[in-house]
């Protein structure tokens, strides 16, 4: 490394270029000062258990890195028992950053800690994906790293190492297409964008553990993490209730419909506003992106901003508008009154 | 605590149906009816209720038109309001516009930032947390509620509500209106905001360099723009079924 500063935790002395961990120095082309490679960030909690996002945004990667495909993942000792999964996705090289004093999610460590390997391993992009912790983490990075940063991306390409991305804007109306003029590139994802890849089994990688400072840590007092039933982010079926739900009955009939298919509840805004719905549990533009296969959205309107936050395999509308927008993306739209049809499929089930 | 210094950054934003584009793809915001960036004024919302003996300013960036943003904030009890406007700001991205409102806000000695989780004519939830790194200040994302007599502050994020001590200087965003509170001005706050003068503050006020702010200062360029067009999906009505042959037709699906 022609720029090194000597503050990483491989090179002690300082002289990085004789304490490389295997592997790394081949890669680098000492003349030029970014390298072709991508840096995917590996979202976990302390356990090592992997954000579903992260996989098919590690084969968008892999699809367009004109070099190596690098992971930077916070995690404990557990998280080792990820290597061989995130490897036969295509991380070549996973930077493992461990501090066992660090339990939860510390948004100005983390991004201190990326931007100080950034440096050192100078990718050509960092990808992020766009979920809530991601959106926190990736602007301080960038502005660390005084680096363009694209938000929400729903379309990636590259040509060599410039990255160019796509992102919807104003209520999805428009899509705009953003480059940025220095590296490393840097842009989230939407979650449930990239479809995931074919896993390469038996794939192999290299894994480098690495100690990290803690910077502004964030002082947790408590995280209160929600029962089953209400993870929609992650959700195979997704129940939906909308503004067209009359009874709040509905929607303890929804969680216990729920329970019995294995899917989870989410809504529309106007019932979070309503006070009947968690606001976690809003799908749209100012909650959440969802990549159920299975939709069920009752009594919703499906205005833009709720569209915006839906990437449905399949979606079943239950609406008593005939016209409702959400018929016009649902792959079967039933017309009737969606309280007594959600009691009448509770029933069945 | 008390006496706390909060600045509440407010946006104008385009009323989104109604905007249009330019060729170069920046928003035209001339002309279009606009409004206060609903979840900006959450943020707001949260500083008045929190007022007490804290001082409260409401900032934007934009053009002059914005002072109506501004004018709206005092009315609903802000102490005081800052207009960040000029010819040298325009075309800013997220960086350029974080960098520019830094310059402003580290003149004034604020404890607590508050903005809305993104604005809705962007999205890009990104000014805060650049905002945050260039203050030195701590960053809260997504709150749904701050207590700042015990100095606390809840955060929605994916998968957990998570409460932490509220550590000064920080940047707050919030994503609800503070709860079960409606604000509405009251006379007195309606005609003390009348008499209250909005000061503008101009790119020659900040000391920050041409290169740092505007399109200048960006990192990032938009190439193009298109309008999309929603993919046009066959859909299977079923129209006049019963309850119960409907709720069979969503069985089968469930089932696969």
């Amino acid at each position: 490394m022609s720029n090194c500063s000597g503050s990483c935790s491989t090179c002690e002395d300082g002289n990085c270029s004789s304490r490389l961990p295997p592997g790394m120095l081949a890669q680098y082309d000492l003349e030029q000062d970014v390298s072709d490679d991508i840096l995917v960030f590996i979202e976990s909690d302390s356990d090592g258990n992997v954000h579903p996002s992260v996989i098919g945004l590690l084969g968008k990667a892999r699809q367009i890195s004109s070099g190596r495909v690098f992971g930077v993942m916070f995690a404990g000792a557990e998280g080792r028992q990820q290597y061989d999964m995130l490897f036969s996705y295509g991380i070549d090289t996973l930077y493992h950053m461990r501090n066992p004093s660090v339990k939860d999610f510390q948004p100005l460590t983390f991004a201190e800690a990326i931007a100080d390997l950034s440096k050192r391993i100078t990718p050509a992009s960092i990808l992020i994906s766009a979920t809530p912790y991601g959106r926190e983490l990736a602007p301080l990075i960038a502005a660390k790293l005084d680096t363009g940063l694209t938000a929400d991306c729903t379309r990636l390409e590259a040509e060599g190492r410039r990255l160019i991305m796509s992102r919807p804007a104003l209520g999805g109306n428009i899509e705009a297409t953003i480059e940025t003029d220095r590296f490393p590139q840097m842009a989230t994802v939407r979650p449930g964008t990239f479809p995931d890849p074919e896993p390469e089994v038996g794939r192999k990688g290299t894994a480098i553990s690495r100690p990290y400072q803690i910077v502004s840590p964030k002082e947790i007092i408590s995280a209160d993490v929600p029962s089953p039933g209400t993870d929609i982010g992650s959700a195979k079926i997704l129940i939906s209730l909308g503004n067209g739900i009359r009874k709040r009955s509905s929607v303890e009939n929804a969680y216990r419909l729920a329970e019995r298919i294995g899917a989870s509840v989410s809504c529309s805004r106007a019932l979070a506003d309503k006070g009947w719905m968690p606001r976690s549990a809003q799908v749209g533009q100012s909650g959440k992106t969802v990549s159920p296969d299975l939709y069920i959205a009752f009594g919703i309107s499906g205005a833009v901003q709720h569209l915006a936050g839906l990437r449905a395999k399949r979606i079943i509308s239950v609406n008593r508008d005939r016209n409702a927008p959400i018929n016009s993306v649902a792959y079967k739209a039933i017309v009737g009154d969606a309280d007594a049809i959600l009691e009448s499929v509770l029933r069945q089930a | 605590m008390s006496d706390l210094r909060i600045a509440v950054m407010v946006k104008q934003v385009p009323d989104p149906n109604l905007v249009e584009i330019s060729e170069d793809g920046r928003l035209m915001r001339e002309n279009v009816p606009s409004m206060i960036d609903p979840f900006g004024k959450m943020a707001l919302q949260h500083a008045i209720t929190n007022k007490c003996q804290h001082h409260v300013d409401a900032i934007s960036m934009g053009p002059m038109q914005a002072q109506d943003v501004l004018r709206k904030s005092l009315e609903f009890g802000a102490d005081d309001a800052y207009l960040i406007s000029g010819r040298e700001f325009a075309g800013a991205d997220t960086i350029a516009t974080a960098r520019t409102m830094a310059a402003f806000l580290s003149m004034r000695d604020y404890d607590l930032v508050f903005c809305g989780m993104q604005a809705t004519d962007g999205d890009t939830a990104q000014v805060p947390s650049e905002l945050a790194v260039f203050l030195g200040f701590n960053i809260y994302s997504y709150a749904t509620s701050i207590d700042l007599e015990n100095m606390t502050v809840t955060q929605s994020y994916e998968r957990a509500d998570v409460v932490s001590k509220l550590s000064l200087p920080a940047v707050i965003t919030f994503m609800r209106p503070p709860h079960g509170c409606v604000q509405i001005p009251s006379m007195t706050d309606y005609v003390s905001a009348l008499k209250k003068e909005i000061k503008v503050v101009g790119f020659a006020d900040l000391g920050i360099r041409m290169c740092d702010t505007g399109a200048k200062g960006s990192r990032t360029k938009v190439k193009s723009v298109s309008t999309i067009i929603p993919k046009k999906k066959s859909t299977e009505f079923i129209d006049g079924a019963d309850t119960v042959s409907a709720a069979s037709a969503i069985m089968k699906e469930v089932k696969g």
